[in-house]
């Protein structure tokens, strides 16, 4: 999973500070600290904050910072009025809450390392699904679409990478393969457009084979859409590859299959 | 939605006189030389020439030029609610979708029957939104001397086109490697008429070759500025 933009988000957001005591990396009901509802409201909560502190420093590089209302307070410090800092205000308090109620959870978190909450974060980022949506709703990780293959051990990876892809500005169709033996793949290369993808194909017996993973016949194959229709091609593309499974990829998972 | 269906719908329209349809790999030895063609004679055919759009998620659209009583028009036409009897064919005849984390937990059988279920709201949302479509037609005239180097263009690149090697999709036998393409971009037909018979050449939008992308662009200009 393209991660790097997101953990440097994530790291600051880890940089504002987890300090403390000692206890399990489990709570009380067994759950683990990554798979905790706790985490991932927290990295959800950091990710808004993340996207408030972007918009804010956007809003403000415009403005001509002596237009702003100014006023004293009671201790006769002058107070700047900003007006569009209350949705900052509020993802600052958000994360605050947020954090508190992990570490309440949590207290062993506040003394573990920095790479030991980074690893964490990156398995609760690379598991949750409410986190992989919020990635996308922000398009936090909105840089041009890595053109590759790219191997997942599941299908939450995949579907991560996939919404990703579907929430760019930089969009362009990304093809999902799963395989028999488990193994799930997107392929999405430099011809690939809006409209328009691509993958080698072969057929061995009754299944059918990419030559970029030969080691599985294939399970079904998808292909990334805005809208669940498949186009008139894609009829004809399913009705002369009789036995290949495929589906439209819409965002939040939804395979429709146009294959008969 | 678009269906082939649709296709034929529209081809119809826009071809209502067509009655032949010759394939451009058929030779006729020259007889169809445009330097050869006698102008009067070739507009005895009702519908000349035509030209046809059909985009994957859109409203197919195009002209075709016709003659009457000796004077030449060009008659464009589209589908002005294509939009809005989609989404109520969306809504009519929903099609069913799966959970990817499901994929795994679903029966072969469940998911043929989904493919099977989606197949027929598909060919019910084409049959009914044939009865819903409201053509926008529009009759411009053009003249003469327009109207013959139009049909003349159409002639010369439909008679000497030759089809370039496309990727296809054309379906795979044992051992060969194809590269499978989805390609939700446009069709482009154009056609002329000659002896009630009709010459046609499509291509795709992303392959486009030089000659038929200035004939693309030509048309559209037509159309725009119509």
């Amino acid at each position: 999973m393209k991660t790097q933009k997101i953990t440097i988000a994530i790291l600051f957001i880890v940089l504002l500070g987890v300090i403390g005591c000692n206890n399990s990396e489990f709570s009380e009901n067994g759950t683990s600290i990554e798979e905790s509802n706790e985490m991932e409201e927290y990295i959800i909560a950091g990710l808004e904050f993340y996207d408030a502190a972007k918009s804010f420093e956007n809003s403000i590089a415009k403005v001509d910072m002596s237009s702003f209302e100014t006023k004293l307070d009671s201790h006769g410090n002058m107070l700047i009025i900003i007006p569009f800092a209350e949705d900052l205000e509020k993802a600052t308090k958000s994360i605050n809450e947020k954090k508190q109620a992990l570490i309440k959870k949590f207290p062993k978190i506040k003394k573990m390392k920095c790479s030991e909450r980074l690893n964490h974060l990156n398995n609760c980022i690379q598991n949750s699904i409410p986190v992989g949506l919020t990635i996308s709703r922000l398009k936090i990780n909105d840089t041009p679409i890595t053109r590759t293959e790219d191997t997942y051990s599941s299908e939450q990876d995949a579907f991560v990478y996939l919404e990703q892809c579907l929430a760019s500005s930089d969009y362009v169709e990304v093809i999902l393969v799963v395989f028999d033996d488990g193994t799930v793949m997107t392929h999405v290369d430099g011809t690939h457009t809006a409209h328009k993808s691509n993958i080698p194909l072969n057929k061995n017996g009754s299944e059918w084979y990419t030559s970029l993973y030969n080691s599985s016949p294939i399970d079904f194959l998808a292909h990334t859409h805005k809208s669940s229709e498949p186009s008139s091609t894609d009829i004809e593309v399913a009705e002369s590859h009789p036995g290949l499974e495929l589906y439209i990829y819409t965002s939040g998972g939804h395979l429709t299959k146009f294959s008969d | 939605m678009k269906t082939k269906s649709l296709i034929v719908f529209m081809l119809s329209i826009l071809c209502s006189n067509m009655t032949t349809k010759a394939n451009t790999n058929e030779k006729e030895n020259g007889k169809n030389d445009p330097t050869k063609t006698d102008w009067e004679e070739i507009s005895q055919s009702a519908v000349l020439l035509s030209f046809l759009v059909e985009p994957a998620f859109d409203s197919p659209y195009g002209f075709c030029m016709i003659e009457k009583n000796g004077e030449h028009f060009l008659i464009t036409k589209i589908i002005d609610n294509w939009e809005e009897v989609n989404k109520q064919m969306q809504d009519e005849f929903p099609t069913s979708s799966i959970n990817l984390f499901e994929m795994d937990t679903i029966s072969q059988a469940e998911k043929d029957r989904s493919g099977a279920f989606n197949k027929i709201q598909r060919q019910k949302r084409a049959e009914k939104a044939l009865t819903l479509y409201n053509e926008a037609i529009k009759k411009y005239p053009i003249n003469k001397e327009e109207a013959k180097e139009l049909y003349f263009r159409f002639v010369s690149f439909i008679d000497q086109y030759k089809k370039t090697d496309l990727p296809k999709n054309d379906a795979v036998s044992e051992g060969d490697t194809i590269e499978l393409t989805f390609d939700d971009g446009f069709g482009i037909t154009i056609s002329y008429t000659k002896d009630n018979t009709t010459k046609s050449v499509s291509e795709r939008e992303i392959n486009l070759s030089e000659g038929f992308k200035e004939l693309y662009e030509k048309c559209q200009n037509i159309m725009e500025n119509l």
